[in-house]
């Protein structure tokens, strides 16, 4: 049964500087984080990372190209690459509402 | 139908894009230096670009330079290596104005079409899973 503490989610998005698809992507995981935290269930953290500032955390997370983002806990990581504007799409893709809530 | 061109000095690189992008159903056309590839963006502005950054003669970065300053809407996609010493330029160029994504070399063939699929149909893709066979 689910409790009513809230369970992290921590998401990575990555990104190229300022273009247009990274500010597309800002918004739409901006109303991502606003629609999991609606109702308490999820504490969602989001970070954004610049690959030009941080290459080696891109590495390390195994990112390919930008805009990516990695729904890093809960586990397992998954992995979201491309058009980041629907926040429908990613929430579908990320699977956070699918992914049980720990009792 | 859409087109992208892809520049890298290496001609296996460049076998390798043309393979994954035609059979893709989009145009592609090749270039080995920043140069020539310059000139067939002037002959006719692709919807995508594939820029290697090392080359001889111009290399990436001055190629982007100019790219930028001629075709400012076209959707760049700078394929290099993750370091550090290579982000420095793209940063420089960056804060210029210059707009671009970035791609980790080497790019698999489902990376390449995941990466043109996204810019030019919106597509969204699953690493661990959409992208296998894609």
């Amino acid at each position: 049964m689910a409790t009513l503490t809230a369970n992290r989610v921590a998401l990575r998005l990555y990104v190229t500087g300022q273009t247009p698809s990274a500010e597309r992507a800002k918004l739409c995981l901006a109303s991502v984080c606003d629609e999991l935290s609606r109702g308490g269930h999820w504490k969602v953290d989001l970070k954004v990372i610049d690959v030009l500032s941080d290459p080696e955390s891109a590495v390390m997370d195994e990112v390919f190209a930008t805009p990516t983002v990695i729904r890093v806990v809960p586990a397992p990581t998954r992995r979201l690459f491309g058009d980041l504007s629907s926040p429908e799409m990613v929430l579908v893709g990320l699977q956070i509402a699918e992914t049980p809530v720990p009792a | 139908m859409k087109r992208i061109l892809v520049i890298d000095d290496d001609s296996a690189v460049r076998s390798t894009f043309a393979l994954a992008l035609s059979s893709r159903g989009y145009e592609v056309e090749t270039a080995e230096d920043g140069l020539s590839g310059l000139a067939a963006a002037d002959r006719r502005v692709p919807d995508l670009v594939f820029l290697d950054l090392k080359m001889p003669g111009i290399d990436g970065v001055e190629t982007l330079k100019r790219l930028g300053a001629a075709h400012p809407d076209v959707q760049v996609y700078v394929v290099t290596g993750f370091y550090a010493e290579f982000m420095e330029p793209l940063r420089r160029l960056k804060s210029s104005g210059i707009r671009f994504d970035v791609a980790r070399k080497p790019l698999e063939l489902a990376e390449i079409r995941a990466i043109a699929d996204s810019v030019l149909a919106g597509t969204v893709r699953e690493r661990s899973v959409a992208l296998v066979g894609a």
